[in-house]
């Protein structure tokens, strides 16, 4: 028993269990009572009815809602695939540095992890949305650019999103590929093959389970953002995130909106299933 | 300068640019008040009192909430130490990447039922636990670095567990301490969601008072104040990077040393 010396007593290792106590009673116990309250009903003023229904489900199954969620899972998806891709992109040209600049390229690349979300969406919009720089350049080369065209198809949320994640993308992938030697990817390209192809057959099979990782550590979190869309988003979209928030904030109908997070409780938790092999220190 | 690596540093600068453009268009106009460089927009928001008592809010709410998050995740660290604790990793993976907003509307509605009055307390509550699982993550990689025969052979050699988690574990984990506190100060001091949901009324913190101005419509006072918020970030982060920087590079040989051994 390698470890037997270090068991303290019991005793000791009640006060460890302070943080665990923590979580129990300010995460898990939240996140039952939020799963119990999609089944209560909404009272005539806006309180609570503590008596079993469905109501809140017949509620749910509208067209409108299925709709919102299919395009929640789209914006998610393109989201957490774009960052994955552009992350091992950023990843790899960082760790092909040299040993000093290394940390130069990091510092730069995940800098703005730290700066407020809110600050980078609304500079962002400010620069890329309606009468930004980027758009009046793009009018003196094409005259016929339509403005709302960016808003409306949500490339402008699209974009506000993987801003908004790369940085989680490029951590966890910096550290994969300090593992590998940088001599595979330069043979690659001395064999003559293109960058993108090294990056294509060289690059992304040997990140595979880390590529797999990084998608589901950007889809996550990108399943319930209420900010992009809130900030980025035209005014006739609408989001799940958002949707939670009107439920609970506006409309104040709790069950509803708890049982709009329930959704979402449940493909997080089917992700965490899938994945629950990957040990989890590799995830950071 | 072969031409592969200019196609790479090309997109890699095009990403940098996607990051770093729109900050330097949003500072360039706070400082620009009818086609002159002034600090106009900065003194009408300093005048504005909601801006110094959501300022005081955040900051409260940031250190008293990354103080409990690092207090919590190191005494978990300090009384597990090396061993393997498989349920307390899973729930904070969980607690880590966890949509945020299920996170908020759940402590909402505890809090509403178990009646505590939405205020600063609740706020504090919120924010420790989003960030206590970055504090644990940072800890206990660090401690895991650490090799388990050093502490049983303080163990052998008679020290008592007190004296290994103070004499040995503390000493290890100092600077992991430190920049795990700038980041859940960071994390907090940036939250928006949870405070949303969770902060009494007339209560705002300072990202809450930011949305709302941007809800209001533009004004160029979100510039000054956001180029404000900003430099508090970037103070904060240039102050602990040291640190961060000396724990990687430990790190690393620590790292080594392990492959030597095998």
């Amino acid at each position: 028993m390698k470890f037997k010396a270090l068991n303290g007593s019991f005793k000791e290792i009640n006060w460890g269990l302070l943080g665990l106590t923590w979580l129990v009673l300010f995460f898990v116990l939240p996140l039952l009572y939020a799963a119990v309250l999609a089944f209560l009903s909404r009272g005539t003023y806006g309180g609570l009815e503590w008596k079993l229904t469905l109501s809140a489900f017949e509620k749910l199954i509208k067209p409108q809602y299925v709709w919102i969620l299919s395009k929640t899972f789209v914006l998610a998806f393109v989201t957490a695939l774009s960052c994955t891709f552009v992350g091992a992109w950023a990843a790899w040209f960082v760790v092909s540095r040299k040993e000093k600049w290394r940390h130069f390229w990091l510092v730069l690349l995940t800098l703005p992890f730290l700066i407020n979300s809110l600050i980078r969406l609304y500079s962002l919009k400010g620069f890329v949305g309606l009468e930004g720089p980027l758009q009046n350049l793009i009018r003196m080369i094409n005259p016929e650019f339509a403005t709302l065209d960016w808003t409306h198809s949500g490339f402008l949320m699209a974009l506000g999103l993987v801003v908004t994640y790369l940085p989680f993308a490029i951590f966890p992938l910096v550290s994969a590929f300090e593992k590998w030697d940088n001599q595979y990817f330069e043979a690659s390209l001395d064999l003559g093959a293109s960058v993108l192809k090294t990056f294509m057959i060289v690059v992304l099979p040997l990140l595979k389970p880390q590529l797999r990782m990084t998608f589901f550590i950007v889809f996550i979190p990108s399943l319930g953002e209420f900010l992009v869309p809130e900030i980025l988003g035209g005014s006739q979209q609408m989001y799940w995130g958002q949707l939670i928030a009107e439920a609970f904030l506006k409309w104040r109908n709790w069950p509803f909106g708890a049982l709009l997070g329930l959704v979402l409780m449940v493909f997080v938790f089917l992700i965490f299933q899938l994945n629950s092999r990957k040990p989890v220190e590799s995830s950071r | 300068m072969n031409v592969a690596f200019q196609v790479r540093l090309l997109f890699v600068v095009l990403i940098l640019s996607l990051f770093y453009l729109p900050l330097l268009h949003m500072f360039s106009k706070a400082f620009v008040f009818e086609d002159q460089i002034s600090l106009h927009w900065f003194k009408e928001l300093l005048r504005d009192e909601s801006f110094w008592s959501a300022l005081g809010i955040s900051l409260v709410a940031a250190l008293v909430s990354s103080f409990l998050s690092v207090f919590l995740s190191l005494v978990s660290v300090l009384y597990f130490q090396t061993r393997r604790t498989p349920m307390l990793d899973r729930i904070m993976a969980l607690a880590m990447t966890f949509p945020e907003i299920i996170l908020a509307l759940s402590s909402l509605s505890l809090f509403v039922l178990v009646k505590i009055p939405l205020s600063l307390v609740t706020v504090v509550i919120g924010h420790t636990t989003l960030t206590m699982a970055f504090a644990y993550f940072i800890l206990s990689i660090q401690v895991r670095r650490l090799d388990p025969a050093l502490l049983e052979a303080a163990l052998d050699l008679g020290a008592s567990q007190k004296e290994v988690r103070g004499e040995i574990l503390l000493p290890w984990l100092k600077t992991s301490i430190i920049s795990s506190f700038a980041l859940c100060f960071l994390l907090s001091f940036d939250d928006f969601l949870i405070s949303y949901f969770v902060s009494g009324v007339g209560q705002d913190t300072l990202p809450i008072k930011l949305f709302s101005m941007l809800k209001m419509g533009i004004s160029p006072t979100i510039n000054a104040l956001s180029v404000l918020i900003l430099l508090f970030t970037l103070i904060s982060f240039f102050i602990c990077y040291p640190l961060l920087r000396n724990l990687n590079r430990s790190g690393a040989q620590t790292g080594n040393r392990e492959m030597e051994v095998r």
